[in-house]
């Protein structure tokens, strides 16, 4: 399609790989701002083609996903009303309030309405003077012009059945409480294009230069990406802060005053709770005094209305982009597409649904780099899972992997059945040392031979990352020479089963077909950690394991 | 038949010109419905008079049946309607176990105040896809439902067909190795509905692709290919149609993003809404999984059909585990094409 396929262009996206990579002296973490950025990177694989060093950060910028959750709950009240047409964008229909969700609401009876345009929200009230139709107006820069032309056509027109609920966002503040963080490490930002088409770049140039973090205004397509990264990338090893425009076939310096000034007229700056992050000053858009009459909040009295954000869900963790979505617990289990937890894992521009749809939770932990946890900052109090619930204590310079102990029962063939079923879905892991690591019906077959306890067969649970955490301790060449295979790899890491400790070893196959090598995993055994067991006895440990502090150290 | 049915609706719309609940009730009004609509417009009852079954002789061989319901709002959609999509629907169902359909059931769920004249649209329509598909519609029902309780009209269709090769096409016959290819351009039935849905019409022509697939199958095992599965796109798209045969038959299916045809008004119509084209529906698709030494063969069968002129080969299917679908784009990057998770949502900007 014309001016779409030229900025998918295989040859050149590869072409801009390359060229990133000559450029890069070392490893830069670049945050996107926009969902819609993330959601061209990982759909694209974009992560994939760029050089190791560089780390992108998924930003704050869906819009579905910052708005809070009291504002969700406010949406759902009012569309819950008889007299009510609700009228919503599409993807806010699934985001989860504290109870239900809009879609639910519309299940229930309530009138719950789909549109484009905040303008055909206004069409729907003209059409149904017997209703209170209220549009839900979020979005950053990008969707305000649009609702505040609905607020100002509705108040020239006069239409007294029509009112919004605004949660409009601004994208500089947050990009500003992001940087002002004291641990902040974000590097550089590709700021978003849309946003920028309406605002202009002006109001980047104090930030790049106050926070000396390079700004690269930046497109959506593949090839806008890249090149963005390529500016960043450019600045970064150059050592230059300013602001950057990739987009210019869109973005103009000034933005688009008539939109600006529409905004400006219709809204005012308000301070504004984000979903994850917190309150932000200056960050919102709300009505002025002389279009009040269209809030929807006053005219159903619910405003001053709060409510706390569920625990479960890390999502606030990653809109500020501590932590990847695979690296939630519920990522994949309790929190799917169907049933949300939290908002990024509903929209489609929400960086965990970006995960879940193209990279599913099995494939994404050896797909996605190696994430930087410690390069973001910490912004609200809602705590980072701690080393002891991702990669288990540290013991003798062993990491555990911890797993639930299942209790697994049956005969062993049945768990045998059970164990296969689990390592079928296994695909690749990537181990820092080897690389992608790939499981094959070979070693699933092999595996799985001479396994005989529960605890034996429920340990496959977790063979990904055990390979992804593993450390090398040996490669030899294959003992019956075979041409086929160029080195058998031993990875050892730590695995506890419920309370109980094992040290896994497992074997990794480098293979070499023609011009091709690969890693193959091949098989894994666990024994019980005999260190750890006889320490375990000893009172230093038990000591130690019931310290004020909660701390297992190292006692060698 | 062609003289009774006659092109303007046979209820007289001066008397009745909207469906009435007694039009259900089993009475004068049900008896005359009956007669004049779907009577005439579905050929006559058998001679030995109307019965509650219809009693057909069946040709010797395997028999593939099957059932359908029909849901759609606007009714009357860009490039077809609920009628000929309940017919083309349930006949396609049976292509896809390469069976030549021969007769279809309709059965009927009418809403009180539907337009009689909505309604002889529906069934003319039926009747010319019937036509077209050399399918018969045997038996029926209908039922009205009061207003507010139906979306204007539903339809379910069953239907059955005789196999008439040895065959076994299904999932379990999908090889790796096996070519997979598309009869067509994906993804025009769901933009069509989406282009003229409340709150979402956009201009432009796109019209759905709502067609039957049985004759084009029929002459794809007619020509000899050893045919391993077939299954038709509709809701969920491409991408709900490969996922299930991956995931039935267990092994991986490899498809190349750039060889699927999806025509530039769709694709446009897509990236404007958000929505993948590759989960978006069609009516008159299907995908086709064959021994790749006859890839070619049975694409030059399937552009010389009239339905198949857009046929391309999209991927291949490789063994391994987990059985998913991975589409490689032209960035040399790979993804996982995944099911939609429920309705596609337009995204805001």
């Amino acid at each position: 399609m014309k001016y779409l396929d030229e900025y998918r262009d295989g040859e050149k996206a590869r072409a801009y790989a390359r060229q990133i990579g000559r450029l890069t002296t070392r490893p830069w973490s670049i945050m996107e701002v926009c969902g819609g950025q993330t959601h061209a990177i990982v759909k694209f694989g974009l992560d994939e083609i760029l050089p190791k060093f560089i780390t992108l950060i998924h930003g704050p910028g869906c819009p579905v996903c910052v708005t809070p959750l009291e504002y969700i709950d406010k949406a759902i009240e009012i569309a819950s009303r008889a007299d009510t047409i609700f009228c919503s964008f599409g993807d806010m229909l699934r985001v989860p309030g504290s109870g239900t969700d809009l879609l639910s609401v519309k299940a229930g009876g309530g009138d719950v309405r789909m549109v484009y345009s905040p303008t055909d929200a206004l069409k729907i009230a003209a059409q149904n003077p017997g209703k209170e139709v209220v549009f839900f107006a979020v979005g950053f820069e990008t969707t305000a012009p649009a609702t505040a032309m609905a607020a100002h056509q509705a108040a020239e027109q006069g239409v007294k059945n029509f009112s919004m609920l605004v949660s409009h966002v601004l994208a500089p503040p947050a990009m500003e409480a992001l940087l002002s963080s004291p641990d902040c490490r974000i590097q550089g930002f590709l700021a978003a294009g849309h946003v920028c088409t309406v605002m202009g770049c002006g109001e980047y140039e104090a930030i790049a230069a106050k926070y000396r973090v390079p700004i690269v205004v930046t497109g959506f397509e593949p090839l806008d990406i890249l090149q963005g990264v390529f500016m960043c990338v450019r600045q970064l090893e150059e050592g230059r802060a300013v602001v950057e425009n990739q987009y210019s076939r869109v973005v103009r310096p000034d933005g688009n005053p008539h939109a600006r000034e529409l905004i400006g007229r219709v809204f005012e700056v308000t301070p504004r709770q984000w979903r994850g992050l917190g309150q932000i000053p200056a960050s919102g858009l709300r009505l002025r005094s002389q279009y009040e009459g269209l809030d929807a909040e006053k005219r159903f009295g619910l405003a001053g209305r709060a409510t706390a954000e569920p625990a479960e869900c890390l999502s606030g963790l990653v809109l500020q982009g501590r932590i990847k979505p695979v690296e939630c617990p519920a990522f994949g289990r309790a929190c799917v597409p169907e049933h949300p937890l939290g908002a990024p894992m509903v929209s489609s521009e929400g960086a965990c649904a970006a995960y879940y749809r193209y990279r599913n939770h099995a494939l994404a932990a050896g797909l996605s780099k190696a994430p930087a946890p410690e390069k973001v900052p910490q912004l609200s109090n809602q705590k980072a899972p701690d080393s002891g619930d991702v990669a288990g204590d540290e013991l003798h310079g062993i990491q555990f992997v911890e797993i639930l102990d299942e209790h697994w029962t049956g005969t062993p063939k049945e768990m045998h059945k059970r164990s296969d079923a689990i390592m079928r879905k296994f695909t690749l892991a990537h181990n820092a040392e080897l690389g992608e690591v790939h499981f094959t019906n070979t070693g699933r077959t092999k595996t799985l031979f001479d396994k005989r306890t529960p605890h034996e067969f429920q340990s496959v649970q977790a063979l990904p990352e055990i390979v992804e955490k593993g450390k090398v301790v040996s490669s030899q060449p294959d003992r019956k020479n075979r041409p086929t295979i160029k080195a058998v790899h031993k990875i050892e890491h730590g695995l506890k089963i419920g309370d109980v400790k094992y040290k896994v070893d497992v074997t990794v196959r480098e293979t070499q077909n023609g011009a091709k090598t690969a890693h193959q995993f091949y098989l894994h055994r666990i024994t019980k950690n005999r260190m750890a067991e006889s320490l375990a006895c000893g009172s230093c440990l038990a000591a130690k394991a019931h310290s004020p502090s909660g701390q297992q150290q190292s006692s060698t | 038949m062609n003289q009774i049915c006659q092109p303007a609706c046979p209820i007289p719309i001066r008397q009745y010109p909207r469906v009435l609940l007694a039009h259900g009730g089993g009475g004068k009004l049900m008896h005359d419905l009956l007669g004049k609509m779907f009577f005439s417009a579905f050929g006559d009852a058998p001679a030995e008079g109307r019965h509650d079954s219809a009693v057909l002789s069946f040709p010797a061989g395997r028999l593939a049946f099957t059932t359908d319901s029909y849901v759609v709002r606007p009714i009357i959609f860009p490039g077809g309607d609920i009628g000929s999509m309940a017919v083309h629907g349930t006949v396609n169902d049976l292509a896809m176990s390469g069976a030549r359909p021969l007769w279809l059931s309709a059965g009927f769920i009418l809403e009180e105040g539907l337009p009689m004249e909505t309604l002889w649209q529906v069934v003319s329509s039926m009747r010319a896809a019937a036509e077209r598909c050399r399918v018969r519609i045997v038996t029926g029902d209908t039922k009205v439902v009061d207003q507010g309780q139906g979306d204007g009209l539903f339809i379910n269709t069953a239907g059955i067909g005789v196999v008439e090769h040895p065959l076994v096409i299904a999932p379990g016959s999908v090889r790796a190795g096996d070519a997979v290819l598309v009869s067509g351009d994906l993804g025009r039935h769901g933009m069509a509905i989406m282009s003229v849905r409340e709150g979402l019409e956009f201009q432009g022509k796109i019209e759905s692709d709502s067609a039957p697939v049985s004759d084009l199958v029929l002459q794809l095992l007619a020509s000899g290919v050893e045919v391993h599965c077939l299954r038709d796109v509709t809701r969920g798209g491409l991408a709900s149609a490969l996922n299930e045969i991956a995931e039935d038959a267990r092994r991986k299916i490899i498809i190349d993003e750039n060889s699927i045809p999806v025509r530039e008004d769709v694709h446009a119509a897509c990236e404007l809404l958000g929505l993948d084209p590759l989960q978006a529906a069609c009516e008159g698709r299907f995908v086709a999984f064959v021994p790749a030494a006859q890839a070619d063969m049975a694409l030059r069968v399937m552009r010389g059909h009239e339905g198949g002129a857009d046929a391309a080969r999209i991927g291949n299917v490789e063994d391994g585990q987990p059985p998913l679908v991975i589409l490689k784009n032209a960035l040399g990057a790979s993804r996982i094409l995944d099911m939609a998770s429920g309705e596609q949502l337009p995204r805001i900007c």
